[in-house]
């Protein structure tokens, strides 16, 4: 199933031509889903199939990118995509915009981190572990 | 999204999630999220809309400060 156009499939090239370090990215599925999701355009749809052939797709398009599949049968927030040590995505890739599924990867493939000095330096003074979830809807 | 993310990238001490809200209502409805991007930090919405780099690490370093 081809889920991006050739000119989608190009930009992505372009951008990942750049990658500069290896970038894991895992992709759990549940359960089959609760119920389709219903995005603009009305069209419905199994998150699950979807986000694996996007994400596939997309891993494909770099031999930086490497992607592990994982189906969980215990209940949880899927699809869920992990993007190396940084952030799990949970919900279906396709639903926000390609670009931050892209700009996702490249800054997981950063050898340096695109934050400034002084917001590096602040984080180090972190006492306690902190868990953040931001909560997004397609754009 | 994109700051939380860099930010876990960039230090040991944080973990980010992103959460597509219409995906799942309930995770939404729990912390009372009504705008988004909503920022969630260790379980308590924390505020909603974009803020610069700065502050929202100022945030988070505040969060030390007060309940630490």
């Amino acid at each position: 199933m081809s889920v991006l156009g050739e000119r989608e499939l190009d930009a992505v090239r372009q951008a990942f031509a750049a990658l500069e370090r290896d970038v894991e990215l895992t992709l759990e599925l549940g359960p089959s889903a609760e119920g389709a999701v219903v995005l603009t355009g009305r069209r419905e749809l199994d998150p699950g199939p979807e986000a694996l052939a996007l994400v596939e797709q997309v891993a494909e398009l770099s031999e930086r990118v490497r992607l592990t599949v994982h189906q969980r049968e215990e209940p949880g927030r899927y699809p869920a995509l992990q993007f190396g040590d940084g952030l799990v995505f949970h919900g279906l890739p396709w639903g926000y915009e390609l670009s931050s599924l892209v700009y996702g990867i490249a800054d997981a493939s950063a050898a340096e981190s695109p934050l400034s000095a002084e917001t590096r330096t602040a984080l180090e003074s972190l006492e306690r572990p902190v868990e953040l979830e931001v909560y997004v809807t397609p754009t | 999204m994109l700051l939380a993310h860099r930010l876990a990238l960039a230090s040991p001490h944080v973990t980010a999630a992103g959460v597509e809200a219409s995906e799942f209502p309930l995770s939404a409805d729990r912390y009372g999220v009504l705008a988004v991007p909503a920022v969630v930090v260790d379980g308590r919405l924390a505020w909603a809309g974009n803020v610069p780099e700065a502050t929202f690490v100022a945030r988070l370093l505040a969060r030390d400060a007060v309940s630490g």
